[in-house]
């Protein structure tokens, strides 16, 4: 039991720094090469993690080989878009100008109910509005509308639009974020003032304080 | 690039390394058969105080190599190749020249398997 806690131990930390290594992806959004390492590395760690008659090293060569690999591949695609096609494969255009490309949608397996499944999740159901739906090649469908069926934007609508603010947390459970702090040109000193404004003792009683670039608060306690 | 380089040094350091096990592990396997040989001959001209004494230091050595065998071998082939030892240890210190030829075949084969599994070559890839 001993060896199997240990090997687990193991293999944990070998799979999460090869798979954080090999990037920042979502598991919904892997390329297939990716999802084929994916799913080799966790079959190849059950099997020594299973029978511990089996050295730990016959796990851990292969996900090592499939980390070099992968990240080789991943480089080379990045220069050669040959190698790219071949590896991830290309964008299929599915709908163009409100019409099924029938021949496409039987070329990557797509159906028509999986088609519209897609569509509904992007709030359309209605094809003939699409002017593009674009099957990327992770899978999942991009749509471009129709100019006709596209939201008015501010611009078009002559209406001015408030400039676009990111807030920034300042406090995370108690915790104050001084890098936060200083990228937004503020202090400890101006932070206790701010919370003594509100009646706050301390930021051990904040549950969440934001800033955002505008200068507007929010401030919610532990208490709520 | 320095990331693609450093994996591709590391899978050409993987490989070299696994080249440098194949060479151990017929290293190993060749020393202990001539070993085991030796122990046979010695019990097949009739001297068994030498076959035991050269049978035991052979069985020693085997299971001297434990650190390596149990990081690079399946340890149901460290098992089958133990067995076989102490079967021909078994029939050398019974006197038994007869059943010690067919347990002196059995740990050679036992041994060989050892090497062939490790080789590069098709039927082991397949």
């Amino acid at each position: 039991m001993a060896i199997i806690f240990i090997r687990t131990v193991i293999l944990y930390f070998a799979i999460l720094i090869s798979m954080r290594l090999m990037g920042k992806r979502q598991l919904g959004e892997l390329e297939i090469s990716e999802f084929i390492v994916a799913a080799l590395i966790a079959d190849l760690a059950a099997t020594p993690l299973q029978d511990i008659g089996i050295p730990l090293l016959n796990g851990l060569l292969p996900i090592a080989i499939m980390f070099c690999l992968e990240i080789i591949i991943a480089g080379l695609n990045l220069k050669c878009i040959r190698l790219r096609k071949f590896t991830y494969g290309k964008p299929e255009i599915i709908i163009k100008n409100g019409k099924i490309d029938r021949e496409k949608m039987q070329r990557n397996r797509f159906t028509i109910d999986e088609l519209m499944q897609e569509l509904r999740a992007q709030g359309q159901s209605d094809a003939s509005q699409i002017a593009y739906a674009v099957l990327e090649t992770n899978g999942q469908l991009s749509i471009i509308l129709k100019s006709d069926s596209q939201p008015a934007t501010a611009g078009q609508l002559s209406v001015a639009g408030q400039d676009e603010c990111y807030a920034h947390i300042i406090i995370n459970d108690g915790r104050i974020l001084d890098n936060n702090l200083r990228l937004l040109g503020r202090d400890r000193r101006w932070l206790v003032n701010e919370l003594r404004r509100r009646n706050i003792s301390g930021a051990e009683d904040v549950y969440i304080l934001t800033l955002s670039d505008s200068g507007s608060i929010f401030c919610q306690t532990r208490e709520g | 690039m320095k990331k693609e380089i450093v994996a591709g040094a590391l899978l050409i350091l993987l490989f070299a390394g696994v080249l440098i096990n194949i060479r151990v592990t017929e290293q190993m396997v060749r020393s202990l058969t001539d070993e085991v040989t030796e122990a046979y001959k010695s019990a097949v001209s009739g001297d068994f105080d030498s076959a035991r004494q050269q049978i035991d230091a052979a069985a020693e050595h085997w299971l001297s190599l434990d650190g390596y065998t149990h990081i690079f071998i399946r340890h149901s082939e460290i098992n089958s190749t133990t067995e076989a030892f102490f079967q021909l240890k078994t029939d050398i210190y019974a006197e038994d020249a007869g059943a010690a030829a067919g347990s002196y075949g059995l740990l050679k084969e036992t041994l060989n398997s050892l090497m062939t599994m490790e080789q590069i070559s098709i039927g082991s890839i397949f």
